[in-house]
């Protein structure tokens, strides 16, 4: 009941009011000088530590992956060792997806002029081709954030969030295509900008442009996809030789538990009940101010102890990610606080929530908007 | 990668030792190798996979460097002159080459290119070589550097490189030297063990002591057959042919060295051409791109899978290159997505967002948010 409630008033208001109502132009202006000094702040006192937290980083995940690797053959023995392998096989990849390879992707790491942890050459231990991602992702998603039309993770074009978009009927079964979805979350990342430029099917857009050939999107996407499958389903199992079979099985299960908690963190960075959407016309030559805001309005943070931010790759923090994409993960806790003081300054509002509580509200969304405007009855509704 | 791909490569091309059974089959297996280091580890090498680990006990590993042990530093007016000890498993030089040394500065690692400045005969001696670096007062590195042996950070080399090497041919030299040009030609003129032929060098300087004059003077000493002529530029001006011609009437049948500023090396090599030396007689090496105010226009000397491209700077890096009829890769144009991320080779930039300036050696800059402050040198291809 309480849920209902706050998505019907957040849908209300968001429909009301544009970027300009929130912010003037002066404000917004003065909320950007704001937001870049904070942003200049903490760049300048990158240094040494981040370096070296990401090297231990990196050591904790190398050692989950090989000791991980090493216990799936010790099932021989006992299940238990073979769960606890799945475990830390699971948490290596989720390591290497979330702290690691979305944030070195984003360049947050470049400033280390380092060979390969860049956002140049960094492939990660996901089916989705690293350049692939950085197109869809780093630009589209950061730049275009919860535009509809333009910001096609907003729902991934398989689910209706928002009643901007037209209701299908096969909207109706659209939990079940989450579950789906999230299952096989990787499949849909790698294959989100295939879709997006009906590579295999469907007319193209007229106002979809890319820098890349349909050609070469299909040539990374099989490339990277077959080496992950061809890794994880015949190599490994192979070099375990007669134990082929349950280190086959337990690659499946931590490429799945990988799968499922990588969408549900990032699910909850942009679906919750409060985020904002937005129209492209509305955003038309939006400033640098306007931008921010929209970042904020776009995202929302849930809260949780250290060691659960850096399994969510620090996407627990979401609207500062959003802020400062390219200021290195383990930093938007100590930014959050400050953030938040502006927002309030400003009277943005800043979502944030306990996990539980904003996972809630994202499968209460997802649920919601299976059914077109016109047939939903909830008390907000009535009374509105 | 790329830094690991170049040390590779380099290893490659220097290593003079013959090809062995052992080593063909090396030859064969590497790609092999490399594609499972891609696949099973979804890394370049196996060495930066454990390069984490091996940093656990051993923090001052880096996969693709050789570590230096500095042995001494001296300071010859805006000269420092560096001795040091690489690892064991470094693959040696031919004088005249040069290579990278990088230190690490609270985290990021800023390098530059040196030519050694040291003889065959010293690193088979004792297995030392020399660096001969200018202070750079705008440089990122020299501060670091010019401090007492004991503080200086940890150095990291990279093999030694460069087709600049001093060929063993019966036929009379001539040397054209130019400020630090000096160091290459050094390590050439003191690793040769017996002068047969008559050697002029013409070593034209601002300094009225210039760095590396007294170990000319001795190497002089020991061969009647070196002619060494010094120039003071500020006092008796530029070199001009008609000095040359005085001091080396039989030019045309020399066999000529140059190395020094852009501008120098050229006009050098075209005016020699035009006196009948044949072009595979002589050999050219140029360095320096001076730091020069902004706002103007820079030359940009630009890498490209069709060949080099010159052009003038205008505006920020990404309209430069557009407006040089270029394709380089873009995205959001404002920062964020770091699609147009390009490696700089050498050269200095300005963050137009930040003001902050950039170190003058090779690291990733974005396209769309920087302005060149000196000419600089950039690899497009490095977009993929």
């Amino acid at each position: 009941m309480e849920l209902q409630s706050v998505v019907d008033n957040s849908t209300k208001e968001n429909l009301m009011k544009t970027l300009s109502q929130f912010l003037s132009a002066e404000q917004a202006d003065q909320l950007a000088a704001e937001l870049d000094k904070l942003a200049a702040k903490t760049r300048a006192s990158l240094g040494e530590t981040d370096a070296r937290y990401l090297q231990r980083l990196l050591a904790v995940q190398r050692l989950a992956a090989i000791s991980g690797r090493l216990l799936l053959l010790a099932g021989f023995w006992s299940a238990w060792w073979w769960a606890l392998g799945v475990l830390l096989l699971a948490l290596a990849k989720i390591l290497d997806n979330m702290e690691i390879g979305h944030n070195v992707l984003h360049g947050q790491y470049d400033w280390l002029n380092h060979p390969y942890l860049n956002s140049r050459t960094f492939e990660w231990d996901i089916a989705c081709d690293a350049k692939s991602w950085q197109r869809t992702h780093n630009f589209e998603h950061h730049t275009y954030t919860n535009i509809i039309g333009k910001d096609r993770d907003f729902g991934y074009g398989l689910l209706r969030l928002s009643d901007d978009f037209r209701w299908r009927l096969r909207n109706l079964w659209q939990f079940v295509t989450y579950l789906l979805l999230s299952t096989l979350f990787q499949w849909g990342v790698s294959y989100h900008e295939l879709a997006a430029q009906r590579v295999f099917a469907g007319r193209k857009k007229a106002d979809r442009h890319s820098q890349i050939s349909d050609a070469a999107l299909k040539r990374a996407f099989f490339s990277k996809g077959a080496r992950q499958l061809l890794k994880d389903y015949l190599l490994f199992p192979l070099l375990a030789g007669p134990l082929f079979l349950q280190v086959l099985l337990g690659n499946l299960l931590a490429n799945l538990i990988r799968n499922w908690w990588t969408s549900t963190v990032i699910f909850c960075g942009h679906f919750t009940a409060e985020v904002y959407t937005f129209s492209a016309e509305a955003c038309e030559g939006e400033s640098r101010g306007h931008w921010y805001l929209r970042q904020m309005l776009g995202s929302s943070n849930f809260t949780g102890p250290r060691w659960f931010h850096i399994l969510t790759g620090h996407l627990s923090c979401q609207i500062e990610h959003h802020l400062f994409p390219d200021l290195p993960a383990s930093r938007y806790l100590e930014l959050a606080p400050q953030v938040q003081a502006i927002a309030q300054r400003y009277q943005i509002p800043y979502h944030s929530g306990s996990f539980i509580r904003q996972y809630g509200t994202v499968l209460a969304r997802i649920l919601r908007y299976s059914l077109p405007a016109s047939a939903r009855q909830t008390p907000a509704d009535a009374a509105g | 990668m790329s830094d690991l791909k170049t040390a590779q490569f380099l290893r490659a091309t220097t290593h003079q030792k013959p090809t062995s059974g052992v080593r063909s089959w090396f030859a064969w297996f590497r790609p092999l190798w490399q594609q499972l280091c891609r696949i099973l580890l979804v890394q370049p090498s196996l060495q930066s996979y454990l390069e984490p680990l091996f940093r656990l006990w051993q923090p001052g590993y880096r996969a693709g460097w050789y570590r230096v042990q500095w042995l001494s530093a001296e300071r010859q007016g805006q000269f420092l002159l560096f001795r040091c000890k690489p690892s064991r498993r470094w693959t040696g030089f031919l004088p005249g080459q040069h290579l990278t040394l990088m230190v690490e500065i609270n985290g990021r690692a800023v390098s530059r290119t040196f030519s050694i400045s040291s003889s065959l005969q010293q690193f088979q001696q004792d297995g030392s070589i020399s660096l001969c670096l200018q202070i750079q007062t705008a440089g990122q590195l020299t501060p670091y550097l010019a401090g007492e042996i004991a503080n200086l950070p940890p150095g990291y080399i990279s093999a030694a490189s460069g087709d600049f090497v001093l060929q063993q041919q019966q036929q009379p030299l001539l040397m054209l030297a130019a400020g630090s040009g000096i160091t290459p030609i050094y390590a050439m003129l003191s690793s040769i063990s017996r002068l047969t032929q008559p050697l002029t060098l013409i070593y034209s300087s601002r300094d009225a002591d210039p760095v590396l004059a007294t170990e000319l003077k001795q190497l002089q000493e020991q061969w009647p057959l070196l002619q060494l002529i010094f120039i003071h530029s500020k006092t008796s001006g530029r070199l001009s042919p008609e000095m040359l011609v005085g001091w080396v009437p039989d030019v045309a049948k020399r066999r000529c060295y140059l190395c020094g500023p852009t501008g120098f090396s050229q006009q050098w090599q075209h005016w020699l051409q035009q006196q009948g030396v044949p072009a595979q007689a002589i050999l050219q090496e140029s360095f320096g791109l001076q730091l020069t105010a902004s706002g103007k226009a820079q030359p940009l000397d630009i890498q490209t899978q069709a060949g080099r491209v010159n052009t003038l700077s205008q505006g920020n890096l990404l309209q430069s290159l557009e407006q040089a009829g270029l394709n380089p890769r873009y995205g959001c144009r404002r920062g964020i997505c770091l699609q147009c991320l390009c490696q700089k080779q050498q050269g200095q930039v300005r963050n137009v967002l930040t003001g902050a300036l950039s170190g003058n050696g090779a690291e990733m800059i974005q396209l769309c948010l920087t302005e060149a402050v000196t000419a600089l040198q950039l690899d497009l291809t490095s977009q993929g």
